[in-house]
């Protein structure tokens, strides 16, 4: 087990008061097989009015955050300490071919993963993208991989190329984007094909020089297994997700699960300030 | 019932034998064997007995009295203007009791069975983990919302208001078509409807036996009152805005149960809970807006109908919203096929009202079935906001490839439907009966233990015989279902909900509106009379002093930036037909009649009829324009004195009066600014204009009788500024707006002796000063005008605050 202390910030300084605001914000890291969660923090400046929490329908902790006076600096700061183990599924978990893994019509779970909301021609397109990795019988953790490493190799990581608005179409013919576009078409790439795939959203451990540096927001994509286990993998960084890769909460898309988001009435433009730092904590 | 004579006129032939003629195919009133259904027989003879002429006559006073009721339905791009006016058959259509009494059942079952879903939905999902319905059915049906799982739903039945569209089938039962629940319409229309039918035929509606509306009415209501624990107060209906294609209908509803319309911007869901400004919690709202508008928070993040936070609340129990959000999943093809295994699994009966056999095409073989006889199936998508019907046999071969394919690429949005069979009924047009195909939609109320299901039905038409689109849009006129009643005691067309009395405040909006229907009609009244008594003089005058004078005061009365560049009678007529992007009088009342539309419900029950009076005579040369002027300036009095006297202040008339006051008294500045302010050219010039404005604020006669004749610009000044018994003088009005403002609703009452005060204060002048000089008299009233604007805007800003600006931080 690894111990990570994870600070994250997000302020909006606005141009005029903002009279009132409402957020929701899934920033609480959520616990599962490999991570466990050993303290967490979320605090608001100002202070919110009203701050409740809840658990959507993919079992995540999620937060309603309210500020009901006029205010023109906002900052949510959230601080956990996650333990996540080393485990690497690669060693024991999808081992066989990869038609097994799709999901059958009355399976509830695999269906919500498996639906699709994108249009018949990019479904088709996406297809196409991904068959070459799945021949028939292929391994599901080798195919899957596969296609990992050639979205890393096929698209360039190109910071602010993208918004959280850009239709994955724009992703598919510009070929560049950040990593929740790149979980985005691998997610795509494995429905079209009738595997169950879910989005994750969380954090990664930044290493710079074999040293830990400034770390992100980050996103990946999972695969459900035979079994029904779900298999962690991240296309942005060509990798197993594990280890160094903090789950905050997954849904299917980005708007399932989105780190914050509100609305303020009044305040005028302004551009979120975030921070995040990610820390490996020694353990003996 | 005409009672001119007791036998058939043998020369005409009887209404009956000419429609038995015109009948093809499976009819209502006429059976098999083409002589009338048990439930028509009565009917028939009336009807026969009463003949064309007479039945032509009872349907133009029903069209009467649907204008003067102000009954529209809104359709957009509409060259003719978005109104529609609300169309009703003189004729009702019968079902006999134990047909109804069947359908009842059915529908009662089919409220209770969808309830238990929608539960099991947004709960347990039973349905789906035990094979009952595919998955794929729900999880793809963009009404399930996922964020609404597991928050309370109501009590104790989770559908609160269910509704069906019902047509019968070729086995003469009536068929469910589809069900309703996400924001049912037409409730408002069929209690319209009834209402016209029993006034305008009261005989027949007697004889008949009808059962009333108000049984179920009072069910609906008991409930509604449940869910909000009892505090009345605390219900709402929540509207898309005068702009919606069924205001009439939800404004109907609003003011019979008395519960306030509500726009999304008139309300505030923080603090743990939904408010005015101002107000009291909210814990129950009928929503009339689809529920993907109703948070942009969480749903649709481009909606500015709904209430930021909205759905939080109803995570919380705090607010219940009607029907609750998240049940559009209900309004989904694709379970037709498995609610009958359902219905068997969970009731343990059979579903009691025959459906349209559907094959999902989410299911390989139904998806083979339907693709192999495309040709004789309805074909549409599994939600109504995915796309509408489509009739593959009716397209050509490219087309209906084109379809396979979309199908073929996701099969699980579409279902295949065998077409529905739709019985005619006799409709009323000029030259006797016609059949026309028939839709019902009908309604059923929970209560304590079930449904109430109302005893009757909004009734849709199609154009043609043959064509079994009866939607509003392009429909032809609707029909009021008639059924026996139990027991005479119910047969009261409709009851008005018991009075309550109780302080709501009036909605942000609905203070708007009454606020401005005051301005506009001061504002087209101060217009409309300076041009009548205007119009000879600038016509005729000789003195093109005089003439300029006048009509630049009239460019401004009618908000126009300059006199129009034309023949001094062609700018007459240009200041009331008016012309778009500037001003003028029909701009001005086009205003005026977008208030009143909006404020529907509140309107007093002569306002409508009043309302169609406003609108320009038809053919817009100038005399017609001119000639109008008299009509439109006869019912803008009546609407004021209507307004005046049938708003209580707290209720709303003080906006009302606030508005007409103070716009009286900024015309009348505005006037004499214009007129005798300031330089004037000459002795002679200015008695005229004197004269003129006299004229044009009516005080002609007043200033003869008190002040004597001819007029003097400075004794005329003194009356129609200072002269405090004279209804038209600017002292006059705003010792109104004093007394209107001290009664302003819904204020601190330090606040509300505060605005009264200062518009002492604006007057006070005009009792301690003599008005002899028209320059000392411009200055105060320079003084006046700008005081009051001040005025105005701050009360607007108080009251009406600007819609929130919605700001959407999406943050990565």
């Amino acid at each position: 087990m690894t111990d990570w202390q994870i600070i994250h910030r997000t302020r909006y300084r606005y141009p005029n008061p903002a009279e009132r605001a409402l957020h929701l914000a899934w920033l609480k890291p959520r616990e599962h097989r490999d991570q466990t969660l050993r303290n967490f923090t979320l605090e608001c400046q100002p202070e919110a009015d009203e701050l409740l929490w809840h658990t959507d329908v993919y079992g995540n902790a999620y937060c309603f955050i309210e500020h009901l006076a006029p205010h023109e600096d906002f900052s949510v700061i959230s601080s956990a300490t996650v333990a996540c183990s080393e485990y690497d599924w690669t060693k024991t978990a999808g081992r066989g071919p990869w038609e097994q893994a799709k999901s059958a019509p009355a399976d509830v779970e695999g269906c919500e993963f498996t639906l699709s909301e994108h249009a018949p021609a990019l479904l088709d397109r996406l297809r196409d993208y991904a068959l070459p990795s799945f021949p028939a019988g292929r391994p599901l953790g080798e195919a899957v991989l596969e296609l990992g490493k050639r979205i890393h190799q096929d698209f360039a990581y190109v910071s602010g190329s993208t918004s959280v608005t850009t239709p994955l179409q724009t992703v598919l013919d510009n070929r560049r984007g950040v990593c929740q576009d790149f979980a985005g078409i691998a997610i795509g790439c494995l429905r079209t094909l009738g595997l169950p795939a879910r989005y994750v959203s969380g954090y990664v451990e930044p290493i710079i020089g074999g040293q830990s540096a400034i770390g992100a927001s980050h996103a990946w994509a999972a695969v459900r297994d035979t079994d029904g286990r779900w298999l962690d993998f991240d296309p942005t960084n060509a990798t197993v997700a594990r280890g160094g890769h903090i789950t905050l909460a997954w849904g299917r898309r980005y708007s399932d699960c989105p780190p914050l988001k509100g609305i303020v009435y009044g305040g005028g433009k302004a551009a979120p300030e975030v921070a995040v730092e990610v820390t490996r904590i020694d353990t003996v | 019932m005409s009672d001119a004579s007791g036998t058939f006129a043998d020369t005409t032939e009887r209404l009956t034998e000419a429609y038995r003629r015109r009948c093809t195919g499976l009819d209502e009133m006429l059976g098999a064997d083409g002589k009338p259904r048990s439930a028509w027989k009565a009917f028939g003879e009336r009807l026969d007995l009463v003949g064309l002429d007479e039945m032509r006559r009872r349907q133009r006073e029903i069209k009467r009295r649907l204008r003067e009721d102000g009954a529209t339905y809104h359709v957009y791009g509409n060259p003719q203007g978005p109104e529609h006016p609300w169309a009703l058959d003189a004729l009702p259509l019968l079902i006999d009791a134990p047909q109804w009494h069947r359908v009842s059942k059915g529908l009662e079952q089919r409220a209770h069975l969808l309830g238990l879903l929608l539960a099991d939905l947004y709960g347990p999902q039973r349905a789906l983990h035990d094979g009952l319905i595919p998955p794929a059915a729900v999880l793809d049906h963009p009404g399930f919302l996922r964020m609404l799982v597991g928050a309370p739903l109501p009590r104790p039945q989770p559908l609160p208001l269910y509704a069906a569209d019902l047509a019968r089938g070729p086995d003469e039962r009536l068929w469910l078509l589809s069900d309703r629940v996400q924001a049912p319409s037409g409730l408002g229309y069929a209690l319209e409807n009834r209402r016209v039918m029993a006034e305008t035929q009261p005989r027949l509606y007697r004889d008949l036996q009808v059962a009333g509306l108000g049984g179920f009415l009072g069910a609906f209501e008991q409930n509604l009152r449940a869910l909000a624990g009892d505090a009345y107060e605390s219900l709402g209906l929540l509207t898309p805005g005068p702009y919606n294609e069924t205001f009439f209908d939800q404004a109907l509803l609003a003011a019979h149960l008395g519960i306030p319309l509500l726009q999304g911007d008139d309300l505030n869901a923080s603090g743990g809970s939904l408010r005015m400004p101002r107000g009291a919690p909210l814990h129950v709202l009928l929503r009339r807006l689809d529920a993907d508008w109703c948070d942009p928070l969480e749903l649709r993040p481009d909606s500015l109908l709904g209430v930021p936070g909205m759905l939080e609340l109803v995570r919380r129990g705090r607010l219940t919203l009607i029907n609750p959000p998240g049940c559009g999943v209900l309004e989904n093809f694709a379970l037709i096929p498995f609610l009958p295994a359902l219905s068997r699994t969970w009731l343990g009966e059979e579903l009691l009202l025959p459906q349209v056999a559907t094959w999902w095409c989410g299911q390989p073989k139904a998806l083979e079935h339907v693709l192999a006889r495309l040709d004789s199936l309805v074909v549409r998508p599994i939600a109504r906001q995915l796309g509408p019907a489509v009739f593959p046999g009716s397209l050509d071969r490219s087309a209906r490839e084109r379809l396979a394919e979309r199908i073929r690429a996701q099969p699980g949005r579409w279902i295949g439907q065998a077409p529905a069979v739709h019985s005619t009924a006799p409709v009323l047009q000029d030259d006797g009966l016609a059949p026309r195909a028939v839709v019902l939609r009908s309604f059923a109320a929970a209560g304590d233990e079930g449904y109430a299901v109302l005893p009757g039905a909004l009734v849709r038409t199609s154009v043609h015989a043959g064509d079994p689109d009866t939607r509003g849009r392009q429909g032809g006129p609707s029909k009021d279902l008639w059924v026996p009643a139990d027991d005479t005691a119910a047969q009261a067309p409709w009851l008005r909900s018991p009075h309550r009395a109780r302080a709501t405040p009036i909605p942000p909006h609905a203070a708007d509106n009454l606020f401005w229907t005051g301005r506009y009609m001061a504002r087209a009244e101060a217009l409309g009379r300076s041009l009548r008594a205007w119009s000879w003089r600038v016509d005729g005058t000789d003195s093109a002093v005089l003439r300029t004078r006048l009509l630049d005061t009239l460019a401004v009365l009618a908000g126009m930036p300059a006199v129009p560049r034309l023949h001094p009678h062609a700018a007459l007529v240009e200041f009331i037909t008016g012309s778009a992007g500037t001003g003028g009088l029909s701009v001005h009342l086009n205003h005026l009649e977008t208030c009143l539309g909006s404020i529907r419900e509140r309107l007093p029950a002569d306002a409508p009829a009043l309302n169609r009076q406003l609108r320009p005579s038809t053919g817009h040369d100038g005399s017609q324009a001119l000639l109008g002027l008299e009509r439109q300036l006869t019912a803008l009095w009546a609407l004021e004195g209507i307004f005046s006297e049938g708003i209580m202040p707290h209720d709303g008339g003080a906006f009302f009066a606030c508005g007409l006051r103070l716009e009286r008294a900024l015309s009348l500045v505005t006037l004499l600014n214009h007129t005798l302010i300031g330089t004037l050219p000459d002795p002679q010039s200015e008695d005229a204009l004197a004269e003129a404005a006299l004229a044009a604020v009516g005080g002609t006669e007043t200033h003869r009788r008190s002040h004597g004749w001819p007029p003097e610009a400075a004794g005329v000044l003194d009356l129609l500024i200072r002269e405090p018994d004279f209804a038209r003088s600017l002292s006059y009005q705003l010792e109104a707006l004093e007394r209107a403002a001290r009664r302003l609703p819904g204020l601190p009452i330090a606040t509300r002796i505060d605005w009264a005060d200062r518009v002492r204060a604006i007057a006070a002048p005009l009792v301690a000063q003599r008005l002899s000089q028209p320059d000392g008299a411009g200055r105060l009233l320079q003084t006046i005008d700008a005081n009051l604007r001040a005025l105005a805007d701050e009360l607007t800003t108080y009251y009406f605050p600007p819609a929130p600006q919605l700001r959407i931080h999406r943050t990565l």
